[in-house]
């Protein structure tokens, strides 16, 4: 038939253009597979994917941790160290120190001296009994 | 029994591990065949064990118990079952082979092997304890070993990768502690697994904690513990990290055994102690489940790194393991009383918990063999391989085909038995869970597509072929999942009277009797 040239290929294609089309073509469906099947799968699974590890790991899990770090330097370094331990606790002992550096000046080595704090002691309790 | 058979399978790799200790750096050789011997000596009593054990017994056999520190009531207590049976002889077999697959490891030896050893012996601990604080001493005990493996012959992001997968862990231990106290204090300061077993379903019921029932809590800060070791979304994603960055040997006890664990704890713990939270919680397991399977499925799909690409099909495979877990309502009367779906899902989770574990080991097993030779994992950086290395192209193609379910390999048969056994009760979860196989075929093939097929990358044209040592490392996982995906009856008539056992237990939960 075709041999004879008793129809032309070429005519049929143009007669017959869609079925010559879809045919040629194998109806598309590689085409329609990749572009509504595959090429979907592939983007919805690198979301998927950016989102477990890119997002989801990074900033929530390594959040947590971050959080606790933080939290830590929180608690261990600005308030165990800078208030609790220099603040108060040195403080204490600042204040100790300070106080007995006062303190020291009364310690003098002199009797006369002594003597002198014994007899304000002494005029101090009887102003307090007798008032 | 005189001989404690249980007892040697525990002790015999900590006894391998001092031995090592003592042995002379230099040695590499006899470092590797000693603790080839004692891993093997292993092996052979866990196939003693296997064949000596009575399938149709319901408990647990070859128990041991000692006195440990009485004042507070613990013990020295061990005893096997039909899940846990299983799970023992896997994890000898894989810590067999894992010495083999560590061969070229060239970086202190003898800390790996010691460390390796004794990692056995806390893997043995826990799936043989019947002791609660024992179980969490094992616990603990594993996870050392396992941080120091992934931290000192890492990857690149090992340190982080190990101080992650410790702190991940621990915080899950940590809440499992919690609820290991409450259940000692609330059912007569006992932490004997039997005990706690007979005791605690009704004990809890009367728990009250800051206005919530202490029964639910206790069941989720369980939950929570084993969760993270499964892992179950969301508390995934230090295991892709871990997977990548471990040396392989570790990558497969990690995925074959570790990740077992999880599961184990909660069908050995939750299930039989607390039946209220179970069936309380099972349809929501259904639905993680089903979070798990298509998520990690679309994260596999993703990777460009052939051993994240495996790492997360194993969050894919622990999904199905978890839908078949759910499955165990299905015995309820509002689910129609229909025990038989409760057994197919309950023994389908715990053989895809087998089948998952010799699947995966070859899976990773394999992506070492490449990693080896061509020094990196990406996927599109291969290709036509196949004509290069026939053998081990062959070879990756039956642990793919495996890892996809398809039917004749193991992996297919749990997979069925779940879809099965959950699909009376979660029919829409069933159903939308199915394209996660769609998807496991998807970047199965894919990967194997890139990697061994098309035209040969000119980078690998003297490629070396998979060698001895490597194929007898596969050569019986692989005989396993050809044997058990073409008849897996031995395997499942082991655990069919442990696992109707569980679910009887889960059955005397009043919320599923009452209409």
């Amino acid at each position: 038939m075709y041999l004879q040239k008793r129809i032309s290929a070429d005519d049929m294609a143009v007669k017959l253009a869609l079925p010559y089309k879809l045919s040629f073509n194998k109806f598309f469906v590689d085409e329609t597979y990749q572009r509504y099947l595959i090429n979907p799968s592939l983007i919805l699974a690198r979301m998927i994917a950016f989102v477990d590890w890119e997002l989801y790991d990074k900033y929530i899990v390594n959040g947590f941790g971050k959080v606790t770090e933080w939290f830590s330097r929180v608690v261990g370094i600005r308030w165990d160290y800078d208030i609790l331990d220099q603040k108060i606790v040195d403080g204490i002992g600042r204040s100790i120190s300070f106080f007995g550096s006062g303190l020291r000046l009364v310690q003098t080595g002199k009797v006369q001296n002594y003597l002198v704090w014994v007899l304000a002691g002494v005029i101090m309790i009887y102003v307090w009994q007798t008032i | 029994m005189d001989f404690n058979i249980l007892s040697w399978l525990i002790w015999v790799p900590v006894v391998g591990a001092m031995v090592i200790v003592a042995l002379p750096r230099d040695k590499a050789d006899v470092i590797k065949w000693v603790a080839v011997a004692f891993t093997g000596l292993q092996l052979i009593i866990a196939a003693v064990l296997w064949m000596n054990f009575d399938k149709d017994f319901v408990g647990f056999q070859f128990m041991e118990k000692a006195a440990w520190i009485p004042s507070f009531n613990i013990t020295y207590m061990l005893g096997v079952d039909g899940l846990s049976l299983p799970m023992v002889v896997l994890t000898a077999l894989l810590s067999f082979l894992c010495i083999f697959v560590s061969w070229n490891i060239d970086k202190a030896l003898k800390g790996y092997f010691s460390l390796f050893l004794l990692l056995d012996a806390g893997m043995v601990g826990v799936f043989v304890s019947l002791d609660f604080f024992l179980f969490y001493v094992f616990w603990e005990v594993m996870l050392l070993p396992m941080y120091f493996l992934i931290g000192i012959w890492g990857g690149p992001q090992r340190e982080y990768a190990a101080i992650k997968f410790f702190l991940y862990t621990l915080f899950g231990s940590v809440l499992m502690l919690i609820a290991i106290l409450a259940l000692y204090y609330t059912c007569g300061r006992t932490f004997n697994m039997l005990e706690l077993m007979a005791i605690a379903p009704t004990a809890l019921g009367t728990l009250s904690w800051w206005g919530f029932s202490g029964m639910k809590v206790v069941w989720i800060l369980l939950f929570i513990g084993f969760a993270i070791k499964v892992p179950i979304f969301p508390f995934h994603t230090w295991l892709p990290l871990a997977h990548v960055e471990a040396p392989t040997a570790v990558s497969v006890i990690l995925a074959g055994v570790l990740l077992k664990m999880g599961t184990y704890g909660l069908l050995r713990i939750n299930y039989p102690m607390i039946p209220d939270g179970t069936v309380w919680f099972a349809g929501a397991l259904a639905v993680l489940a089903l979070i798990n399977i298509i998520w990690g499925a679309l994260c596999a799909l993703a990777q460009t790194d052939l051993k994240k690409m495996v790492a997360y099909s194993s969050i894919n495979h622990m999904g199905y393991v978890m839908l078949g877990m759910a499955a165990v309502v299905a015995a309820g009367p509002q689910h129609g009383s229909n025990s038989a779906a409760a057994q197919l899902g309950m023994n389908g989770a715990v053989l895809q918990m087998f089948n998952h574990g010799t699947i995966t080991a070859m899976l990773f097993i394999l992506v070492g063999v490449i990693y080896d030779r061509a020094h990196h994992r990406n996927i599109d950086g291969f290709g036509g391989l196949a004509s290069k290395t026939p053998i081990y192209a062959g070879v990756v193609a039956l642990a793919w085909f495996a890892g996809l379910g398809l039917p004749g390999l193991s992996g297919f048969i749990g997979e069925a038995m779940v879809f099965l056994g959950a699909f009376p009760v979660y029919r829409t979860i069933v159903v939308i869970s199915t394209l996660g196989i769609l998807l496991n075929a998807a970047y199965f093939l894919w990967s194997y597509q890139r990697i061994f097929l098309g035209k040969l990358n000119e980078k690998y044209v003297d490629l070396p072929e998979i060698s001895g040592r490597e194929l007898f490392t596969l050569v019986p996982l692989a005989v396993l999942v050809i044997l058990l995906g073409v008849y897996p009856s031995p395997l499942i008539d082991i655990m069919k009277t442990t696992m109707a056992h569980i679910i009887e237990l889960v059955q005397v939960s009043p919320l599923l009797t009452v209409d």
